[in-house]
């Protein structure tokens, strides 16, 4: 566990700067990804910066919105650099948001786009488990397996860990699936991601000792990933069929 | 060719539908109730410590009430600034069952300061002396301010790392325990 990075004078959020390497990583080799399959380099790059701007104002302003008080008493603190004052999950769904927007405003396929940014999606799973040991979030249930790991007062299952080779494990999976099928139709390297990365998460989830539970027990993110799975599974289906009917890809 | 793949696809459904089914059986999560640690969802670790002007004080002294443990130091920029927030909210709160516990770093820092420090921004609530460095070791505290938010039942609830806090975020926080309590 490192939550707090020491850098001289400056004490650095490593969860946070870990995420941020993540991103950055991300839309590098998204950028790459995109040319091979013949979406304009420059388009992913701006979207993915006016959906990172989108996403901080989107998590100021959900903030305040949660908390209006805290305007109220002081205005600028809505300017202020304090990452308490952020709502990350409003965040993302404001950068989602905006990316959609420009992306309908730019004209750009919807699903060449997705397979563009599936190696960020990957290498964003990667970065959620490193940032997540480095912060001691989505630790696992006991255990007394000999790759356990002291956290918490107990021996535990490393599921951060375990988060983190699966995203190395997807993302050469993704690379190759765009570097070996240049047949596959668009769309279909990110569907084949959302399958195994649901799949897998069934599985890890079964070992996490903070995730939602229902009221009998049921683990919340599974019936997510199972419902994920089932969508991913459905829409690779359609396509496989589309194509097999030979119709061109808007 | 692509009824195989539906074939396989309902298969795999229907295997990972039973595995998220029997999963609470086989892996039943272990409730924290009662595991001290200093993260969210855990019992706050219990600790005694010297008061500044006064005998001493424990964390199970407070048991039953909203408590906001603050580790701070004399020397702290965003200490300095958030400590008048902290004093507005405690007043505020003071009567419905709220208590401040701010731990100084003593071990970093000097009594003269930590006393004249409270006397400058006249400090009501108790302000404990981790003389040893122990307690700030057993919370972990890597980075000054940092704010744990704990419940009635000695649960906490929020880890705040960095500062400064303002008086109107606490106010939120602290607010949304006591609706829960309601």
């Amino acid at each position: 566990m490192l939550p707090i990075l020491q850098i001289g004078p400056f004490s650095v959020q490593a969860p946070a700067l870990i995420l941020l390497i993540g991103i950055w990583s991300g839309i590098f080799v998204a950028e790459k990804a995109a040319e091979r399959i013949g979406v304009s380099r420059n388009e992913i790059s701006n979207m993915a910066f006016y959906a990172g701007i989108g996403s901080i104002i989107g998590a100021r302003l959900t903030f305040l919105l949660r908390y209006p008080s805290v305007i109220l008493d002081r205005p600028f603190s809505a300017l202020s650099l304090n990452p308490l004052l952020l709502d990350w999950e409003g965040g993302v769904l404001v950068g989602i948001l905006v990316a959609v927007v420009y992306g309908q405003q730019k004209n750009l396929s919807l699903w060449k786009t997705l397979d563009a940014f599936t190696p960020t999606f990957a290498l964003m799973v990667v970065a959620f488990g490193v940032a997540r040991l480095a912060s001691g979030e989505g630790y696992g249930i006991p255990t007394t397996l000999p790759w356990k790991i002291p956290l918490w007062g107990a021996d535990r299952h490393p599921t951060q860990i375990y988060e983190a080779l699966i995203g190395v494990g997807l993302f050469a999976l993704v690379m190759w699936w765009f570097y070996s099928k240049k047949d596959a139709p668009a769309g279909v390297i990110f569907l084949r991601f959302s399958a195994a990365l649901a799949s897998v998460n069934l599985f890890v989830d079964t070992l996490r000792a903070d995730t939602p539970l229902m009221q009998n027990g049921i683990h919340v993110v599974q019936i997510l990933s199972w419902l994920a799975l089932a969508v991913s599974f459905f829409l690779w289906l359609k396509k496989a069929g589309a194509t097999s009917t030979a119709e061109p890809e808007s | 060719m692509k009824t195989n793949k539906k074939i396989a696809a309902l298969i795999i459904l229907a295997i990972t539908f039973v595995w998220v089914m029997i999963t609470p059986d086989l892996a039943p999560q272990v409730i924290q109730k009662n595991v001290e640690a200093p993260h969210q969802g855990f019992v706050a670790p219990e600790f005694e410590l010297g008061v500044i002007y006064g005998e001493k004080a424990a964390l199970q002294d407070y048991s039953g009430k909203v408590v906001l443990l603050n580790f701070w130091a004399s020397w702290c920029p965003p200490c300095r600034a958030e400590m008048p927030a902290i004093q507005e909210v405690y007043e505020s709160y003071r009567s419905k069952g709220f208590e401040v516990v701010a731990v100084n770093m003593t071990h970093q820092d000097s009594l003269p300061d930590v006393k004249a420090f409270t006397d400058t921004y006249q400090l009501t609530f108790p302000v404990l002396l981790d003389e040893a460095g122990e307690t700030s070791l057993q919370y972990r505290v890597r980075a000054l301010p940092t704010t744990f938010l704990i419940d009635k039942d000695g649960i906490i609830r929020e880890v705040m790392i960095g500062g400064p806090l303002s008086a109107a975020f606490l106010d939120a926080k602290i607010s949304n325990l006591f609706e829960e309590g309601d």
